[in-house]
């Protein structure tokens, strides 16, 4: 293991400071600035524009809490729960719902063993960083063999990843070039994704396939 | 009806919203959205509002690419730029754009103060 000198220390210190304190500004920003608006909105805009807005901000303050405690390897947040069977696809089918993903055509898929809330939360990820970069339309489909499934995303961009970033798409807080200019993001979601698929057994693989890049989500069968 | 006219360019959905009913509070005219660095350049062309407010993280077209875009197409638009980002690098490169740059914050008043000041410059 490298041993980190005071000077790259605090350097790092800075950095993760730095992000997440800017992932939480936008919700928190949102929170405070609708909720001094609740005195004088109509009821019509209570029920129907702030509190859904308020509710939704205060949902993603919760879920950057949770990627932090998952990304840290915190003990809070290990599942509790035994792992249960977990059909994949209707998760997949679930968190793809509104994007541009597209998922193949394919047979039966075999349930996975695992806590759900967690794999839909690795999928979630994987999903919203194919959305981000993505060129063209993300393509997802489903292999399997005799022990494990896989659901495997593959995301078209218009500049193939260099390979040093495929291999630091693990290190917490690393953002790649192109997204540090386009997209707000704490640049923890595929370690967050790793993280909780090996919590049930499984992994997240990232690699270049032809220019496109191809996410692996891979999990235990029941 | 306020005179001053903004455009308000920000991915967040829900950061539009706020600026929207905020902007809207302190009485100026939201006259259009958009949800990245090209809506808006396209959105200036045809709206020419007097004020873009700029978010600098956007997919497609940053903030940071849009500005020299703006300051071209569109001279007579004022900019502030408002951001969850502002380190060393976004305060820089603003100062080298001559563009004024606000921290996002639930508090709108320091941003409604710029627009009004772009607004004024741009009468002058």
């Amino acid at each position: 293991m490298t041993t980190l000198g005071p000077d790259a220390l605090d350097l790092v210190r800075r950095r993760v400071v730095n992000v997440v304190g800017h992932e939480l500004r936008t919700p928190l920003t949102t929170i405070r600035g609708l909720a001094e608006l609740l005195a004088d909105a109509s009821e019509e805009e209570l029920h129907d524009t702030l509190i859904p807005a308020l509710v939704r901000n205060a949902r993603r303050a919760e879920r950057l809490l949770d990627d932090l405690l998952i990304a840290g390897e915190i003990d809070t947040a290990r599942p509790v729960s035994p792992a249960e069977p977990v059909d994949l696809s209707e998760v997949v089918a679930t968190a793809v719902d509104g994007t541009d993903v597209e998922v193949e055509a394919g047979g039966d898929v075999p349930l996975v063993l695992g806590h759900r809330d967690q794999i839909a939360h690795a999928v979630a990820h994987l999903v919203e960083n194919a959305g981000q970069y993505a060129d063209a339309a993300p393509v997802a489909r489903f292999e399997h063999d005799d022990s494990t499934v896989s659901f495997v995303l593959r995301t078209p961009v218009e500049r193939a990843l260099p390979p040093a970033e495929l291999e630091l798409g693990f290190e917490l807080f690393f953002r790649g070039e192109q997204a540090v200019t386009r997209a707000a993001g704490l640049g923890i979601g595929l370690p967050v994704a790793r993280a909780l698929a090996r919590m049930d057994g499984g992994d997240v693989t990232i690699a270049d396939e032809a220019g496109d890049v191809v996410t692996r989500l891979t999990l235990p069968r029941t | 009806m306020s005179e001053i006219d903004v455009l308000v360019a920000d991915d967040e959905d829900d950061i539009r919203l706020l600026l929207r009913l905020q902007l809207r509070g302190a009485g100026l005219n939201v006259v259009g959205e958009a949800a990245d660095g090209i809506e808006a350049v396209e959105l200036c062309r045809t709206l020419r509002p007097d004020v873009v407010v700029l978010d600098l993280l956007m997919p497609r077209m940053s903030g940071f690419e849009c500005i020299p875009v703006l300051q071209q197409d569109c001279p007579d638009v004022g900019i502030v730029a408002y951001s969850a980002v502002a380190g060393d690098f976004a305060r820089t490169e603003m100062d080298r754009l001559g563009v004024p740059l606000r921290l996002k914050n639930g508090d709108a008043e320091p941003l409604v103060q710029v627009i009004r000041e772009l607004a004024a410059e741009r009468l002058r």
